[in-house]
């Protein structure tokens, strides 16, 4: 009984005590922390009970014994605005602190609640931490001044900075109570107020030329309670030129290196890297070098192993050697590696770019049979005499491939700019050796011809053949394996700015010549005249009839005399047989129409573009089309035989929240004149893009319709009449999405969660007028994707994701009926990352499973990982990680196969196996 | 009478126009070099942007040919680095805690720097990306016709395609690719890639802590950071 009513006094004194610390009125509640320890952040909330349009609020805070207050901003959160005191200023002797919460028209809220609440302060009472305290950390306040929260822009205090580039700025965004009206700007003592503007909590000067050395700034404020604040000063350093060069000199960089497993399908590859990044920089010149040393470097490959050394010298001068990625012109050379060297020299009104080096490195064999040499089995040719010829070649090599490449442009005022450019690429095709390794085998079938089947050496080889009494021809050029190449592409482009840059023309126009195979080096004259008419008459295209006099069939006959020998040219480009374009301009074109002719020249390439910014319009017009002949070597993966028609609009509304893009897209590969059933597509588009700003959810809507004619308007039939097929087509895709970006904060746990549903649904506008048993292949398919990425005030960052894809796939059945088959798979993915010891160690975990359903039955694929990133010490760390994935189709253990090859059939294990998996282990060190 | 009430309308209706005009103050340009133009919000010509420039929410920088230009916003010292040839919009509303901060590019190449110790939190929106960045550094390279490179070198990126709606997070280390097909894709960074910052002074700080220990056996430490 007597404990009972012990506890009922506590109760009471509990609620009495935290009913006096907190300062509920009828405005707002704030409860008084009270108690704190030493050398601990004290959190201090106040949470309004009525809807106040609060602006800004703030805790003006002193160790109890000091004269002035320093000023905390605190944080809105809905209807609470938070801060807290920091830990150094958590003393002893106590804290007292008076919150004010600006409101509209200067009015203000304060706590404790009264007129002159700095009178009056509320106080908490430190209690001595004698654990924790630490020599020298304390900060020494000024007793009459207040700290403010003054955010030092430019210069970084300690910085060297040139005399052009003084910008003395500090931002006063977090100290709202600065008086804007009152502050004094001291540069070396000397005030330069007068010069300094100070707009909406920035002040910001531009001071005229200093001299070079050491300067000091000191920014004097007072608040708008008149109470001085403690005066922001720093130091900086003008400098023009190194006084002391290995002061001055900066640098850094990176090692690493790395072992990684991986496994995939039961084959597996390990590999050792070291990789790492040094880079210097001292005044007006920088240095970088950037290198890669792997374990699959392989003769047998093309290079794997990287290496870059750069050099900065101010903005003029640019020379990179080694493994270098130039971007000159898609349409030349586009970030594609080579292995050489960059020079590149940039001045106001002129800009010279060289580029001269490798696309390929020499590989003389692959490791493999058959990797090296090959016997043309085909060819083997037996006389009536039983002697035999052999055909022998080389397969498995790479040619060495030159390449140089020069751009040269010009501008003016930032109003006309113009370049030229050319690459050279080319094949040194005697860099491959007819004679390899004596150990690679080839093939030798079951010819016949005396000669056992199975593997050979070539000498074991030669020893069988010459035993028989035969021969073995092995020709020195004309390999079976890939034929040298040569190319030269040329072009120019041009820009043209207008009414102040708003509008912006642009074109370029390009043209490639491509040699698919300069074994037999170039043409001479006489081969060139025999080329097209069979007589060595000293004229190309000439043709003559049985009586020596010159025949209908000439086509414009060209004196040999009157072209250039493409001897005297060999050095730039190899003409011969084999080269593209043979005639630059299509010959069936040109009797049609002689401008359409040049213009569609097939190996050319061209742009016209326009581009406008006006108000809140960006609008682009272009033009562009690319050959069926055009080929850069620079850049192989150029999509040929394209002509495209572009306009786009995109509109920014809603101060730029929302933008409304509009397109339209025609786009066919009719370029040449023969093109049989050209493909032309018309596609319109229409996107939404609401972007509010950060913290507020992005939605992105867009759809786009799509059609497709092939120009087709006839069956196929049979030489009868009858029906065969229909190659008709006309169809229609309309892909529509809906994604949503929602960023979302509870508490202190920051979330993204992203939805997106996409659905495209293909028709076929020629239904109405198909056979019944036509077969429309589209396959219609709709994705529903959803992840929810969360970061805790804990070390703790999580990842949820889902995915369902449906597909509707049409076939045809056994008895011939079109049906619908659906497919669909969802996957769901957890993963976690969790920081251990100040995130010195951080945890990676995670699983996934996905799930299919298809005709055979339910396959699931379960994926694991796991990692982890570990700071071992300063600017030393360590990274693993590792995943696997198992295959897991239930109806495997019912087929009555022996699937996993073990001797059991339908056993419990059989319907696992491994997919694939991995493990990489880094050591990285930064200086 | 009712002359002097549509006076008092109109001056209303100027005031608050020319007010939204001149928007609010939310950066200042702290380095120029080269050609760098500004089209302050509501104007319609370009003029040259200065060093020590304040600018407002809606204005936009222009790069010119070899130029570069460095933007502070003031509540969190997020940097904005703007290399040759480039054009943005700076964007940002005030509150009382931070400024939410929105930057259009249309094109060119842009290095982020965003502080994660305040409220640093901004979002870049491309012709077909958009980036949510907190707390990270990394190169945005922008061309309208062939897409966007996010070169992550700390932090973490997430970039969102806005035609298919794909989104991948960038983080350090990897470079995010979003095209205009809509495409999105990541891949170890190319260190020779990283475009060059003309500004870089990111070397690591570093410290010299020196013990002194007085007569009476009290200790005081002195601490020099240095780059």
């Amino acid at each position: 009984m007597l404990n009972h009513q012990k506890y009922v006094y506590i109760f009471w004194l509990i609620i009495l005590v935290t009913t006096i610390s907190a300062q509920s009125t009828e405005y707002y509640y704030h409860k008084n922390p009270g108690n704190a320890i030493e050398g601990e952040a004290i959190d201090l909330s106040i949470m309004l009970l009525q809807d106040q349009p609060v602006s800004q609020g703030s805790i003006y805070f002193r160790p109890i014994g000091e004269l002035s207050y320093q000023e905390i901003h605190l944080l809105k959160d809905g209807l609470s605005w938070y801060g807290n005191i920091p830990k150094e200023q958590v003393l002893p002797t106590g804290i007292e602190y008076v919150i004010i919460l600006d409101l509209p028209f200067g009015a203000k809220l304060s706590a404790p609640l009264n007129n002159d609440p700095f009178e009056d302060p509320l106080t908490i009472s430190v209690r001595k931490n004698y654990v924790q305290k630490e020599f020298g950390q304390s900060k020494k306040i000024s007793k009459s001044k207040i700290i403010s929260d003054v955010l030092i822009l430019s210069p970084e205090p300690g910085s060297f900075i040139r005399p052009e580039d003084v910008v003395i700025a500090v931002s006063t965004f977090n100290s709202p109570n600065i008086d804007s009206t009152k502050y004094t700007v001291l540069i070396d003592g000397e005030n330069f107020s007068d010069f300094a503007i100070l707009e909406q909590n920035i002040l910001s000067v531009a001071p005229n030329e200093l001299d070079i050395g050491l300067h000091t700034v000191q920014l004097n404020f007072i608040t708008t309670y008149g109470i001085e604040i403690e005066p922001i000063i720093w130091s900086f350093t003008i400098t023009k030129s190194m006084v002391n060069v290995v002061e001055q000199l900066l640098y850094k960089g990176n090692i690493n290196s790395l072992a990684s497993n991986n496994s995939a399908s039961g084959s597996s590859i390990n590999e050792a890297e070291i990789n790492g990044k040094l880079s210097a920089e001292l005044s007006w010149v920088k240095g970088r070098v950037n290198f890669r040393k792997t374990s699959r470097e392989s003769d047998f490959l093309q290079p794997l192993n990287r290496t870059t050394t750069s050099l900065f010298i101010t903005d003029y001068l640019k020379i990179e050697y080694g493994d270098v990625y130039p971007s000159l012109s898609p349409y030349i050379i586009d970030g594609k590696r080579i292995r050489g060297q960059l020079i590149d020299i940039h001045l106001p009104f002129f800009r010279l770019q060289t580029i001269s080096g490798k696309l390929n490195e020499t590989v003389q064999y692959q490791d493999y049979t058959n990797g090296g040499y090959t016997l043309l089995g085909e060819a083997t040719v037996t006389d009536s005499t039983n002697f035999t010829k052999y055909f022998m070649s080389r397969t498995g090599y790479t040619f060495p491939r030159e390449v140089n490449a020069v751009k040269l442009s010009f501008s003016m005022f930032n109003k006309i700019k113009a370049g030229l450019h050319v690459m050279k690429a080319k094949d040194d095709k005697d860099k491959v050796s007819k004679s390899i390794s004596a150990d690679i085998e080839f093939t030798v079938d079951s010819l016949g011809y005396g000669i056992e089947a199975g593997n050979y050496t070539f000498n074991s080889f030669d020893s069988a053949v010459l035993a028989q009494g035969d021969t073995i021809i092995f020709p020195d050029n004309n390999w079976s394996g890939n034929s040298p190449e040569d190319n030269l592409v040329l072009g120019f482009d041009f820009e043209s700015a207008m009414d102040n840059r708003k509008l912006l023309f642009q074109m370029g126009w390009n043209m490639s010549f491509y040699n698919t195979d300069i074994w037999n080096d170039e043409m001479t004259l006489a081969e060139m005249d025999t080329t097209l008419d069979d007589s060595l008459d000293g004229f190309i295209g000439q043709v003559y009839n049985d009586d020596g006099s010159i025949g209908e069939g000439s086509i414009s006959p060209i004196d040999t005399l009157s072209i250039p020998n493409p001897s005297d040219y060999k050095d730039i480009f190899t003409i011969n047989t084999n080269m593209i374009p043979l005639f630059p301009i299509d010959i069936g074109a040109m009797e049609e129409n002689k401008i359409a002719a040049l213009v569609n020249m097939p190996s050319s390439a061209f742009f016209f573009r326009l581009k406008g910014h006006y108000s809140f319009n960006n609008l682009l017009v272009e033009y562009r089309q690319v050959g069926p002949q055009y080929k850069s070597l620079g850049n192989p993966y150029l999509t040929t035989n394209i002509r495209e028609f572009n306009l786009n609009n995109r509109i920014s509304v809603l101060e730029r929240k929302l933008s409304v893009v509009f397109g339209y897209q025609y786009k066919d590969n009719k370029i040449s004149y023969t093109t049989v059933d050209p493909l032309k597509t018309t596609k319109y588009s229409m996107n939404f893009t609401l972007v509010p700003g950060p913290g507020a959810p992005s939605i992105v809507v867009n759809i786009q319709s799509s059609k497709k004619n092939n120009e087709i308007d006839s069956l196929t039939v049979d030489a009868g009449g009858n029906y065969l097929s229909d190659p008709r087509e006309e169809t229609q895709a309309l892909n529509t999405l809906l994604s949503v970006n929602l960023p979302a904060s509870f508490g202190k746990t920051f979330n993204n969660i992203s939805i997106s549903l996409n659905s495209i649904k293909y028709s076929d506008l020629l239904l109405s007028e198909r056979r019944p048993d036509y077969f429309f292949s589209k396959t219609n398919s709709t994705t529903l994707s959803a992840n929810i990425s969360s970061r805790f005030s804990i070390p703790l960052k999580t990842n949820i994701s889902f995915n369902q894809t449906k597909l509707e796939i049409p076939y045809n059945s056994e008895e011939g009926d079109i049906l619908i088959k659906e497919m669909q798979w969802r996957s769901l993915g957890l993963g976690g990352q969790y920081g251990l010891f100040e995130n010195r160690l951080q945890i990676r975990c995670g699983a996934d499973v996905l799930t299919s359903e298809g005709s055979e039955g339910v396959t699931n694929l379960y994926g694991g990982t796991f990692g982890l990133n570990w700071s071992i010490i300063k600017n030393l760390s360590l990274n693993f990680s590792s995943n696997v994935r198992l295959n897991h189709s239930e109806f495997l253990k019912t087929d009555g196969l022996d699937n996993d090859s073990d001797g059991n059939i339908d056993e419990f294990g059989e319907s696992f196996s491994v997919n694939t998996s991995g493990a990489i282990l880094t050591l990285g060190y930064k200086f | 009478m009712m002359m002097k009430k549509i006076n008092s309308i109109i001056i209303l209706i100027v005031l608050v126009v020319s007010s939204s005009l001149n928007g609010a103050k939310i950066a200042v340009a702290t380095k120029v070099n080269g050609n760098v133009e500004l089209q302050k919000v509501g104007e319609r010509d370009f003029e040259k942007l200065k060093p020590g420039t304040i600018l407002s929410d809606g204005d936009r920088i222009r790069t010119g040919s070899m130029a570069f230009a460095a933007v502070i916003f003031i509540d969190d010292k997020s940097t904005l680095k703007l290399k040759e040839n480039s054009e943005i919009v700076v964007t940002g509303k005030r509150s009382a805690a931070s400024i939410a901060k929105k930057i259009d590019i249309d094109e060119g190449t842009l290095r982020a720097i965003v502080t994660d110790q305040r409220k640093g939190e901004f979002v870049i929106q491309t012709p077909t990306s958009v980036a949510s960045v907190k707390g990270t550094d990394f190169w945005l390279i922008v061309n309208e016709s062939e897409g966007d490179q996010v070169l992550g070198l700390e932090g973490i990126v997430n970039l969102l395609n806005i035609e298919t709606g794909l989104n991948i997070d960038v983080t350090q280390g990897n470079t995010g690719t979003s095209t205009p097909d809509g495409q999105v894709n990541i891949d170890e960074t190319n260190t020779a890639s990283i475009p060059n910052d003309p500004d870089d002074d990111e070397s690591e700080e570093s410290q010299i802590r020196i013990y002194f220990e007085g007569p009476n056996g009290e200790q005081k430490s002195l601490l020099i950071n240095y780059r």
